[in-house]
């Protein structure tokens, strides 16, 4: 055996991939060498054959393992039973301690590829935050350790449903019922605190409710102590973001405190209370920009219904700045008290007139000297103020005259006139421009860095490197639905339906669309064409009817709308048209030419940013907001058509950019084209 | 890498009866023929087959079962090869003293066992192939994959570190897979 050591580092990828294949065979699962595919690229042929031989060997034995989730089996003191649960960085099982007859709750790591020093010490820490501190309403730690390479602790095996749940399926407690037990949570939060140890992840999915209405706090994967080391260096975003506080989302670690908790509590509650959730977003920089910026919509607004005293301890828990809202969780606990028995509420959140007073100090500060000339001032000056909306890069630091304004996306109320505006990002010269400000007017930048990166085909691929982590990330955010909500995602399906170079189309509809059914194509109102449409296979690659393509080479205007089999009639419309994506395609097609992958990623990201589709949408939903202030579903569709403005999946374009080479060109083209969205009826 | 289902079966032939005991040996002995084929040397294999072997192993452990068999079902494959290195050994030293002698390898005799009837054929295949490979690369599947040790145990054992182990793990299946490629050629 020769040790050459490049051989060796070419072969620990395919090894480490062997081995976690072993490991994930022993925990009962079934994995198979394409869920290696993306790690291994090109190796992937004989990963595929050394894993076949495992399997050979081991059919060989006749100890092929039992399909998943055949219990009970064997771990170290433990005989599991079966499974509660699966998270992404472990799973949950029912189990006996043998030795003292107890049955737990199992929490093993699933360890493996995927398993870095982070996610291990993130585990330990969990076990350890749960064991350090005694309340009713914390998960109690009974034990800790490692069997075979697999870190487990185990806990109080609880019965019961999470909040998100409960709050899903419509089957809460009453309000006060429900205060009392989030004012249980809050003491929970509050006892962890004076620990010194801040939970970091409450959210509706960590609060068990168990089947005797208590409700305990779970989940400290994310929990940290003040003198555990920092795990978070490498800038891994920790939390979810639809519940992280301002402070958390920037990663200001300093100023994470107990008051982040109290932030992540408030925004759960505010899910609890209104049924849905706080922001929506699809990608970190409008994460970003939606905590850091906008207020969400007032409770009370949401669920007309709720009582004021609720929308006031919401709204001062989620306030942006933290010395705002409660300063202990003590604090907010007494208030949820007060509202369960019908006290005077304590908490105010700070109020609309004194957010514009302090936006107005911001920016002017020698008027703030008077206030009334500040008051009669700024009334003239905020209707006046200019906007400047900067979209580049999720890691882009945004400065505008020398100050900072934190990442992009960007969006700057600024007193009009001439300003400076300097985008700064490792890797890149910085970029400085001068922008000129009308009063009142929006002033959009996009881009610009990509712009600068189309030269260089490094810069390019880093950038696209990025794109790949911001997608990564947004994964989870994407399969998070909210509750029973149809008529948004009518509205907004996740579908898409794109018109591609004509010779051959394609229609992904939304996994929301259960039923069978048919697409019809329409050409002022009379049907044109239709064609039937099984959702189980997500796309149709029929040929496009003739009359249907016909239209569309012609540049005319042709609806289509997916009909379902049952249920109501159309559920969709898009309008497409052949003539505003065309050239525009062409000029990319030109530009793609000897690029590299990055490129194409980009160029794409370009289209989709412009894509009219979403801005369709936007002013669609706009409309609807505008005519009547209190419909919030069309407020969330107007949010959610903006932060698809953003950033969006670059892979179709990708690989019909790589594809180009090759003849015939791939399926997936681009899309983007006009299009508008119809009514739901 | 003992599958759930091996340890499940060892746990019922613990508590069970001869039935149940001898399900487990027969789960057990291609594992042992696999074993064997990688715990042979030449000289021995030129004296028996890797199935004689598992055989011989097989019936030590049937004698030995109710007297001294551990009674935590996960120790039950180390003291399983525990019994079967024993063996080797002996069958070494009795293949040398016969060979002095001038004799034929004292094999006990026994039927062929019906229940690899089945997967018969894989087994052969594998149990050659595994005979032809380097001493490094069966060193490593015998003591990872027939012993089911951890990596950390079998690079103590064979004086490398983790990583190398599981690297030197994957080329020895991968040589595997290449020696049953040529035999089905």
């Amino acid at each position: 055996m020769s040790d050459r050591t490049t051989e060796d580092d070419a072969d620990r990828l395919l090894a480490d991939c062997v081995e976690d294949w072993h490991r994930r065979r022993a925990l009962g699962e079934r994995p198979k060498a394409d869920d290696y595919g993306e790690r291994v690229g090109p190796r992937i042929d004989e990963l595929r054959r050394v894993l076949e031989t495992e399997d050979r060997v081991e059919a060989a034995m006749g100890e092929a393992p039992a399909p998943a989730g055949q219990f009970p089996r064997s771990f170290g003191d433990y005989t599991i039973l079966r499974e509660v649960g699966r998270g992404a960085m472990g799973v949950v099982y029912e189990a006996v301690h043998r030795p003292l007859g107890r049955t737990v709750a199992l929490k093993v790591l699933r360890t493996g590829l995927d398993t870095d020093s982070v996610a291990l010490e993130r585990f330990r820490r969990e076990a350890k935050a749960c064991a350090q501190v005694r309340h009713p309403n914390i998960v109690e730690v009974y034990d800790a350790g490692n069997v075979e390479d697999q870190p487990y602790y185990s806990m109080t095996l609880l019965h019961g449903r999470t909040l998100y749940d409960l709050s899903a399926s419509g089957k809460l407690p009453p309000t006060p019922e429900l205060c009392r037990g989030l004012a249980s949570i809050a003491d929970a939060l509050d006892t962890l605190h004076r620990a010194g140890i801040v939970h970091r992840d409450v959210k509706p999915s960590n609060i068990l409710v168990t089947d005797d209405g208590t409700m305990v706090l779970a989940d400290f994967g994310l929990a940290r102590t003040a003198q555990s080391e920092r795990v978070t260096s490498t800038g891994q975003a920790l939390g979810t973001p639809l519940y992280m506080s301002p402070e958390q989302i920037l990663g200001r670690a300093a100023e994470i405190d107990g008051r982040s908790d109290v932030y992540g509590l408030g925004a759960a509650m505010y899910e609890v209370f209104t049924g849905l959730p706080m922001f929506r977003f699809d990608d970190v920089a409008s994460a970003m920009r939606l905590i850091l910026k906008e207020r969400p919509v007032a409770p009370r607004v949401a669920r007309p219904d709720l009582p004021e005293a609720v929308e006031r301890i919401v709204l001062k828990c989620i306030e942006k700045s933290r010395d705002d809202r409660y300063q202990t969780a003590g604090a907010l606990r007494d208030d949820l008290l007060n509202l369960a028995d019908g006290r005077e509420v304590v908490g105010r959140p700070v109020s609309e007139v004194q957010h514009g007073m302090r936006r107005l100090r911001r920016h002017v500060p020698a008027i703030a000297a008077s206030l009334f000339a500040t008051v009669a001032f700024g009334w003239w000056y905020t209707h006046r103020e200019a906007t400047l909306v900067v979209s580049c890069w999720p890691t882009a630091q945004v400065a505008i005259d020398g100050v900072a304004r934190g990442e992009t996306t960007v969006a700057a109320a600024l007193p009009p006139g001439r300003h400076t505006l300097t985008l700064e990002q490792a890797g890149f010269r910085p970029h400085t421009e001068q922008i000129d400000l009308e009063p009142g007017a929006r002033h959009d930048l996009r881009q610009v860095l990509i712009a600068q990166a189309g030269d260089d085909p490094e810069a390019l691929d880093r950038l696209g490197r990025e794109l790949g982590e911001a997608m990564k990330t947004l994964e989870p955010l994407t399969s998070m639905r909210g509750a029973d909500e149809p008529p948004v995602r009518l509205l907004w399906p996740r579908g898409e339906v794109r018109a591609e170079d004509l010779a051959t189309w394609r229609v992904d509809v939304s996994p929301e669309f259960e039923g069978a059914g048919k697409l019809e194509f329409k050409k002022g109102g009379k049907v044109i064409g239709e064609q039937r449409f099984d959702p189980k296979k997500l796309v149709t690659e029929e040929p496009m009817p003739e009359a249907l393509r016909a239209s569309i080479e012609a540049g005319d205007k042709v609806t289509w709308a997916y009909v379902p089999e049952k249920g109501k009639g159309v559920a969709a419309e898009f309008t497409v048209t052949k003539k505003t994506l065309r050239p525009r395609l062409e000029k990319l097609a030109e530009r793609m030419k000897e690029q590299p992958k990055a490129a194409c990623a980009h160029l794409r990201a370009q289209v989709l940013l412009d894509a009219g589709l979403c801005l369709a949408a936007y002013r669609e939903a706009k409309a609807l907001t505008d005519a009547n202030p209190n419909d919030c579903r069309a407020w969330l569709v107007m949010q959610h058509a903006l932060d698809r403005m953003q950033l969006r999946d670059t892979k179709p374009w990708t690989d019909a950019c790589n594809g180009a080479a090759k003849a015939p060109p791939p399926v997936r083209a681009a899309r983007g084209e006009e299009g508008k969205r119809g009514t739901p009826r | 890498m003992t599958s759930p289902a091996t340890i499940d079966s060892v746990r019922q032939a613990l508590d069970g009866d001869a039935a149940e005991r001898a399900r487990l040996f027969e789960r057990v002995r291609p594992r042992l023929v696999m074993w064997a084929a990688t715990r042979m040397s030449s000289e021995l294999r030129r004296a028996c087959e890797p199935e004689d072997v598992a055989q011989e192993v097989l019936l030590a452990v049937h004698r030995d079962f109710e007297r001294l068999a551990p009674r935590a079902p996960e120790e039950f494959l180390p003291w399983l090869f525990g019994v079967a290195e024993n063996r080797v050994r002996d069958l070494v030293d009795r293949v040398r003293a016969a060979k002095r002698n001038g004799e034929r390898p004292p094999l006990t005799e026994a039927p062929s066992p019906s229940s690899l009837a089945g997967r018969v054929e894989d087994v052969e295949r594998l149990t050659r192939a595994l005979a032809t490979l380097s001493d490094d690369h069966r060193l490593v599947l015998r003591l990872r994959r027939f012993e089911d040790r951890p990596c950390a145990e079998v690079g103590k054992m064979m004086g490398r570190t983790d990583a190398a182990v599981r690297v030197l793990y994957f080329r020895a299946v991968a040589a595997l897979r290449d020696a049953m490629g040529e035999k089905t050629a």
